[in-house]
């Protein structure tokens, strides 16, 4: 085969161009950390990245959600546990009551009401803003004094449900209102009083010095606080339940990072061997052209 | 049996051939790096002998050579790899025309990872989710009143940017269409100056490979190869219609259609379709590949605005008013935008089922379409992703195709040059032979002169 001059320069040009092709292609991957830097150069993997990508955001979002649904059950759960406090503060009183002493039964009255007023503070608890115990209404305060007559105190809140998505098509109500946890308008049992006029008819009772209607407040105090702990331990159960999903959402996320990361980045050692051998491939390119290029007849005629 | 003066004949002959092959070699050597050229080889042959065969064979012992002449200046050429060479370069030029148009088009719909449209979409759905948890937020409302902003000009931008790029594509086209033009106009010329040569009987080697060059280039752009190449009267045609048939020339033209340009032949004044080549590559871009981008977007649009108006309008906004669109109605890829009324006050953004500001029920409808098969069985982030592999694969193929397409051409060129190229060191050689043959030839002349002297000076005085 004859070998024309045309011949070795025009393979030694492209030669080189594909040997410096590959080395900027390398030198590329070494330097961004990326396998790929535009769909074309591996659409399968670059379809699969996006997707990951958009997997990992759904994920980061249901983590999102997990955040703020624990903030707000933690806030529910604190605000339970005061108003049981306060429901057991108000049974200690009742049972101080004392026949002979109309005025440390008096004060004793006082100190319900104050209890009364505590639990109206604790149900239009706030947060940025928000009450959390008003269901939808939550720029409303969800339990105000009525000012004229009875009830004294008037749920303005409709109950509704705040869920969260925790997962795919899985959501869970965060929060609790106020009507449900201090039985207005007979919510959870429509033959008793709410926590508030319970607790007005007992610093009635301990201001007339009833000791049979003392007793029965303490009765339905007692429905009350078992109530509130029932709550507590169902508002309990939530948080744990949140908790278990951001752990859950973690590893998920963890685990498709992982997955993007493979099948995004490149593989920086083999990278940096593969971008050496390729210097070597094209340095003995050159030279071997080079030599090529130096012998000639003419050298010798 | 010759005499004294058919030796310095003789002698003559052989000065005369070996410097035209010398000249021959010189002309090799002087184009060894002329794109096109093909090597030329001054083909020798003896003259015929005296006397003819059987005349006085006895008296003289045989026939006698009467010197060297120059049969014909060959030009070595493979017209077979000259065809192949042609289909590698239209479908090169074809690979290549799309590759830089696919490029831009990848470029304005992946500009890098986390900024496409289906990255987008997912802190769409991600700030409406937002809002699902905190509806009476204002702020949150705000941020997501920005995304859809910023996604609705990111779907303007694209469309805007790939109408620009299928009007550049006409421009290329047209420039494109000039050069075939000016292309068939030389073809044509060298038709005719081939043809008078060949009437003269002389071998139009030099017109032969200019020609083969401009046809070589022709291929490049349209794909079209020559029918009847290695003579005189030479036709090209183009989807059927001839652009150059002898030295007659029919230019193409540039007609404005329904769907951008279109390319009219002036042999019959219809419209061609040209499928190979520069050409066929820039309309492969235009007509073909860009067109279902801008489908594919502008059906992820219409199907974003449906699926969000039609939630969002069952929804009550803070202002407590319901049935409002979000997306501006009617809109396409090309200038979706917010409803005026979301671009005048976020309150009027409605998250809520009924007339409550903390319920963020329709809020979250919307956030789910994040994973709701909307379009065909697939999300829309699926969508969005398979429109990222239609760019992809169709330029990652385009890519391999200029690839293969390079690597056999370059095998053809190599067997081309192997035949057609000049190598120097042979050229050398060849010259050294011919120097010397000319120097012998010379001394032949002395030799015959000299022997001529003796008779005249030296006999009979």
């Amino acid at each position: 085969m004859r070998i024309p001059d045309s011949s070795i320069a025009s393979s030694l040009i492209r030669q080189l161009s594909q040997a410096s092709a590959r080395l900027f292609r390398l030198q590329e991957q070494v330097a961004s950390g990326l396998a790929f830097k535009f769909p074309s150069q591996n659409p399968p993997a670059a379809m699969r990245a996006a997707s990951l990508r958009s997997g990992i955001a759904e994920l980061a979002r249901y983590r999102q959600n997990c955040g703020d649904a624990e903030r707000l059950v933690e806030m529910t759960e604190t605000t339970l546990r005061e108003m049981a406090d306060s429901l057991r503060e108000a049974r200690s009183a009742a049972v101080a009551m004392s026949p002979f002493d109309p005025d440390g039964n008096s004060a004793l009255a006082d100190q319900v009401d104050e209890i009364a007023r505590r639990i109206v503070a604790g149900a239009n608890l706030t947060s940025e803003g928000r009450y959390l115990l008003a269901g939808h209404e939550l720029l409303t305060p969800p339990v105000v004094e009525n000012p004229p007559g009875i009830p004294p105190y008037l749920y303005q809140g409709d109950r509704g449900d705040i869920p969260f998505q925790l997962s795919r098509g899985l959501s869970l109500v965060a929060n609790l209102d106020a009507a449900e946890v201090l039985n207005f308008d007979g919510a959870s049992d429509p033959a008793r009083d709410d926590t508030l006029e319970t607790l007005r008819q007992l610093a009635v009772a301990l201001r007339a010095g009833d000791g049979d209607a003392v007793a029965a407040g303490m009765d339905a105090i007692d429905w009350h606080l078992d109530r509130v702990v029932s709550l507590r331990a169902q508002i309990g159960a939530r948080l744990q339940h949140v908790q278990l999903a951001h752990t859950q959402l973690e590893t998920g996320i963890l685990l498709l990072r992982e997955q993007l990361s493979e099948v995004q980045h490149v593989d920086i050692t083999k990278a940096v061997i593969e971008l050496r051998s390729q210097e070597i491939a094209y340095q003995a390119a050159a030279a071997a052209a080079g030599a090529i290029h130096r012998a000639s007849l003419l050298e010798y005629f | 049996m010759s005499g004294l003066f058919g030796i310095i004949h003789l002698g003559l002959s052989a000065l005369l051939s070996h410097r035209s092959a010398l000249s021959v070699r010189s002309h090799n050597l002087a184009n060894a790096d002329t794109p096109g050229y093909s090597r030329q080889d001054a083909i020798l042959g003896a003259n015929p002998p005296v006397p003819a065969a059987g005349t006085a064979e006895a008296l003289i012992g045989g026939q006698h050579g009467t010197g060297v002449h120059v049969v014909t200046i060959h030009r070595a050429r493979e017209s077979f790899l000259g065809v192949q060479a042609r289909i590698c370069k239209g479908a090169l030029g074809r690979y290549r025309a799309a590759t830089s148009a696919l490029r831009e088009a990848e470029s304005i719909l992946a500009p890098s990872p986390g900024e496409d449209v289906s990255a987008l979409l997912d802190r769409f759905w991600d700030a409406w989710e937002s809002v699902a948890n905190q509806p009476e937020n204002l702020g949150l409302r705000r941020v997501l009143r920005e995304l859809a902003i910023t996604l609705g000009d990111t779907f303007q931008h694209c469309v805007q940017r790939l109408n620009s790029v299928r009007l550049t594509l006409d421009d290329g086209i047209q420039a494109r269409v000039d050069e075939v033009n000016d292309l068939a106009a030389q073809i044509a010329e060298q038709n005719r100056r081939i043809s008078v040569a060949q009437a003269e009987g002389r071998a139009p080697n030099d017109l032969l490979d200019a020609r083969d060059v401009l046809l070589d280039r022709l291929a490049e752009i349209t794909g079209a190869l020559p029918v009847n190449s290695e003579v005189g009267h030479l036709i090209v045609y183009l989807d059927g219609r001839p652009l150059v048939q002898g030295q007659s020339v029919y230019p193409i033209s540039v007609v404005s259609g329904a769907g951008g340009i279109e390319i009219h032949s002036s042999y019959d004044d219809a419209a061609i379709a040209i499928t190979n080549g520069e050409i066929g590559g820039l309309l492969y871009a235009r007509d073909t590949a860009i067109p279902d981008y801008l489908n594919q977007l502008d059906s992820l649009a219409t199907t974003l605005i449906a699926e969000v108006n039609a939630r969002h309008q069952t929804g009550f906004g803070l202002d407590g008013v319901t049935g409002r669109d979000f997306f501006l109605a009617g809109a396409t890829a090309g200038d979706l935008a917010l409803d005026p009324a979301i671009l005048a006050d976020e309150q009027a953004i409605a998250a809520a089922a009924a007339d409550v500001p903390g319920d963020g029920s329709i809020a979250l409808q919307i956030a789910n379409l994040r994973t709701a098969p909307v379009l065909a069985g697939r999300t829309l982030n699926e969508v969005a992703y398979a429109l990222l592999g239609a760019v992809g694969n169709d330029l990652g193929a385009h890519d391999s195709g200029v690839q293969a397409q390079e690597f056999a051409l370059a095998q053809i060129e190599q067997q081309q040059q192997s035949v057609s190229g000049v190598s120097i060191d042979e050229e050398i050689t060849y010259l050294t032979l011919s120097q010397r043959a000319y120097e012998a030839a010379a001394r032949i002349v002395t030799a015959a002169d000299q022997m001529l002297g003796i008779v005249l000076e030296r006999m009979g005085v």
